[in-house]
């Protein structure tokens, strides 16, 4: 892999030996800034500060007109040093920095001061102390500038291929869209089928088609395309690199079952493993070898797979295989791929909240996920409406909204991370409104309730379908979170009785109802796939508060990551339905291409650079720097002395080494000890 | 100590404000200082952050510094150990960070001036809390003792 300098600062516009002229910009962001911070007087302060040229405060320096200040001031008053005192840098460096390069500056002779994020915004009960703060950010911004240097640009090239990792809605129209783009693409599915959990879903709404139906021509235009290469039962491993460069070690499990399998179905019989079905959503059992939809060239069929986290190597089903073609000493298969960019849409998990309402307890209590199963006609009770568990049809069902979601956020300070659920999951109020209304169209003598705190029917043919629901005499009953439903067995013991019984509170006509419900479904959260903790840190992404994939910024850029190069899609970033889950990955395919039709992007070039005669040639740096990025090598010509070596090309310029160095022999660029003191100094 | 000397050490801490420098990491921490401002978070007004990239660029010596330049806390933070943007540098910080404090407490310093946080970027109210109760704590110990926590000289700081 080439790291290239595409240009070198020219010594008569930006060079570090000249004179700092500094212009200082202080925006007031509308009343954002100016609302808190006395922005006159921190321009007035700044034009005061040594080697200050100009000092200006302006509406929206992010603006048109806003650039164009800087730009003359660099034209006509030879401005050399830059310094903005406004948003994050993490918003606008990147806008200021191409502002400076426009006029012939380089950009890393600009600097940012955050006045807004970092002080109006956060104290903005106390404007004379956040204007002084607000100046004293600004000083300490000039310190720095004053020893800024110019720095070369650097580019690496980009490899043209996109791993996608999970085969869900949106990472399949991610590979989709890639692929057609032109650009290859690697599908890393966990599991052995495709499809997600989208593909274990009944009807989608408004349309009321199978999911099936949805995922299908996908997945056949996926097998088809040559640019695609699938692989399920597949999990990362390792990631290294950085944008354009990635290297992704990939595991994938062993088949165990071949293509001799004739689907004959007796090591079905005869495996002695029961686990939870996830295509059921655990409401149903399945074996440890069992049924999978299989791909090949394009047609979709189906196999046995074993899930070999619970298969226990028993052996009967290889003794019962007639066609030999059981081997369970497969080995698992690592390969290697190197990528341009990742996207992740690892999707989601649904919530099974044991010890809630008495799921777990008791056999009547589902999840709507589960429900779901029961209603799909290819599901465990092949469309009827009857509990699989207990074999009851029932003629009452009470549906309760926000369990496990919406939680109270925990006061005590000791909770562990993401433990409480706060968030809304989203999609339940239109799924609830969907399943309560087929039920009563399909099985008209059933009884239909739902509880509800709010429903939140947002999106397209939404609001339709509740109100079509209503007409069909689904009955909305509302309760609060401070009063929620109880539920309890009913002791009658009559026959006819139902087995369990449902007590709430109506806030709307402020009565307490009993409910009799023969089954009880718990629109229950959507919570991160089990896993996505783990891959976070494999690949080093970070997690929001509720456990999702945290975006760069959840309005401007919710497809990107704040790793460049690695994109986010569908409900990994956050709770959302199959419409938008969609439309993610598609976006984040588009993002993924053209990051990789550019063929070379610009890095980072705040890397570590050695003195080679301060260099004592201790070799504490090496030790270091986890990266392998800084080496000692012997100096020709010497027999004993060795000195650090950067190797700019794996730097990632986070200063390890820098601050590990005892002969201060090391400096990280545009972070170099000298500014990063002199900052300290402005700071007191 | 004399009732002279306690009542002039009561004196210089009623009614200061600490100086805190925050020295925050790039990914981590600035960015969850970053969403504390965006939820509009607030939190007193003594911290002065300084961004680097990684936790792991924060020499021993800076903490030094600023405490030699009359810092009354400073606040070393990073991303949680595990989810370091560059792999470990956190790590770095930590080791670093528990020989520098062992020191300055040998030298007097109280162990409240210096801190070493894990703070993610999602994590915007734990940065305004952090910052709370480190003000909370300096206000207790006192100004720095090199910085006029003595009983002579002016106490250097602008604007005071």
């Amino acid at each position: 892999m080439t790291v290239s300098r595409k240009s070198s600062p020219s010594p008569s516009t930006s060079s570090s030996l000249e004179e700092p002229k500094i212009g200082v910009y202080v925006c007031h962001c509308g009343s954002n800034i100016a609302g808190t911070v006395d922005v006159a007087k921190v321009a007035e302060y700044a034009s005061k500060l040594p080697k200050v040229a100009v000092a200006r405060h302006y509406m929206y320096m992010c603006s048109d007109s806003g650039q164009g200040l800087i730009k003359e001031d660099i034209d006509k008053l030879g401005i050399n040093r830059v310094v903005v005192a406004s948003c994050s840098p993490r918003m606008h460096e990147p806008t200021f920095r191409k502002v400076c390069e426009s006029r012939g500056l380089n950009k890393y002779l600009f600097e940012m001061a955050n006045i807004r994020e970092h002080c109006s915004w956060a104290h903005m009960h106390e404007p004379e102390k956040a204007t002084v703060k607000a100046m004293e950010l600004v000083r300490m911004s000039v310190a720095k500038a004053r020893l800024l240097e110019a720095l070369p640009q650097m580019e690496v090239e980009v490899k043209p291929s996109v791993l996608v990792i999970g085969g869900g809605i949106a990472g399949l129209s991610a590979a989709r869209d890639i692929a057609d783009r032109g650009f290859k693409v690697t599908l890393a599915e966990r599991k052995p089928v495709l499809g997600g959990n989208l593909a274990k879903l009944n009807a989608l709404f408004p349309s009321s088609r199978e999911a099936t139906e949805v995922i299908e021509p996908i997945i056949k235009d996926i097998l088809k395309n040559e640019n695609v290469t699938v692989k399920l039962n597949t999990q990362v491993t390792s990631c290294e690199g950085f944008i354009g460069n990635f290297k992704v070690k990939l595991s994938q499990q062993p088949d165990f079952v071949n293509e001799k399998c004739n689907q004959c179905g007796k090591c079905f019989n005869v495996c002695p493993i029961e686990t939870p079905d996830d295509m059921d959503f655990a409401l149903t059992s399945r074996k440890a070898i069992y049924k999978v939809p299989s791909y090949n060239s394009g047609e979709i069929t189906s196999r046995a797979v074993i899930d070999s986290e619970h298969c226990t190597r028993c052996g009967k089903c290889v003794d019962a295989c007639g066609a030999f073609a059981i081997d369970l000493d497969a080995k698992p298969r690592e390969s290697t791929v190197e990528i341009g960019s990742i996207i992740v849409a690892t999707g989601f998990d649904s919530f099974e909240p044991v010890g809630l309402y008495l799921y777990g307890e008791h056999a009547d209590v589902v999840t709507l996920a589960q429900l779901s199963r029961i209603v799909k006609e290819d599901g465990p009770t092949k469309g009827d409406l009857v509990n699989p568990r207990t074999g009851e049809k029932p003629g009452s069902i009470v549906f309760i909204s926000c369990v496990g979601s919406r939680e109270e956020p925990d006061t005590t300070g000791k909770e562990e991370d993401n433990a409480t659920r706060t968030y809304c999951s989203r999609v339940c109020c239109a799924a609830m409104a969907e399943s309560a209304n087929t039920i009563r169209e399909k099985f008209p003598e059933t009884q239909v309730y739902v509880l509800y705190r709010d429903f939140r029917t947002f999106g397209k043919g939404h609001e339709e379908l509740y109100r079509k629901s209503r007409e069909n005499l689904v009955k909305y009953i509302r309760y609060t979170s401070e009063k929620p439903p109880k539920i309890m067995q009913n002791s009658d013991g009559k026959d006819s009785a139902s087995r369990l019984k449902v007590v709430v509170w109506d806030d709307l006509i402020a009565r307490e109802l009993e409910i009799n419900a023969d089954m009880v479904v718990l629109a229950s959260a959507i919570v991160p796939s089990r896993g996505t903790t783990q891959l976070g840190q494999t690949i080093g992404l970070s997690r929001s508060r509720d456990g999702f994939f945290l975006e760069a910024h959840l309005k401007l850029n919710p497809l990107s990551s704040v790793t460049d190069g690695i994109f986010i899609a569908g409900v990994a970033q956050g709770p959302k339905d199959s419409c938008d889950s969609a439309a993610q990955g598609s976006g984040a395919a588009a993002k993924a291409s053209a990051l990789i039709a550019q063929g070379k992007v610009p890095i980072e070039s705040s890397i570590s650079s050695v003195n080679e005669d301060r260099c004592g040639g201790c070799g504490v740096c090496e030790g270091a720097c986890i990266y392998g990025a800084i080496e000692m090598k012997k100096l020709e010509g010497e027999k004993t002395k060795r000195v650090a070596q950067v190797v700019e090309a794996v730097c990632k310029g986070c200063g390890t080494c820098g601050a590990a160095c005892p002969s201060g022999a090391i400096t990280m660029k545009h972070f170099t000890d000298r500014q990063l003191t002199e900052m300290i100094k402005a700071a007191i | 100590m004399t009732d002279r000397s306690v009542d002039e050490s009561e004196k210089r801490k009623a009614g200061f404000e600490p100086k805190i420098v925050a020295i925050t990491c790039n990914f981590c921490t600035y960015a969850g200082a970053d969403l504390a401002g965006t939820s509009r978070i607030q939190y007193p007004t003594n911290v002065r952050i300084i961004r680097v990239m990684c936790s792991g660029r924060v020499d021993p010596t800076f903490v030094l510094r600023a405490l030699g330049e009359g810092a009354d806390g400073v606040l070393v933070a990073g991303c949680h150990p595990g989810d370091c943007h560059f792999l470990a540098g956190n790590e770095k910080a930590a080791r670093r960070y528990a020989i520098i404090s062992r020191m300055l407490r040998q030298i007097g310093l109280e162990r409240e001036r210096v801190r070493l946080e894990w703070i993610s970027a999602s994590e915007g109210e734990k940065f305004a809390k952090v910052i709370r109760s480190m003000v909370q704590d300096l206000k207790r110990v006192g100004p720095n003792p090199y910085n006029n926590g003595s009983a002579t000289g002016e106490r250097k700081t602008s604007f005071q």
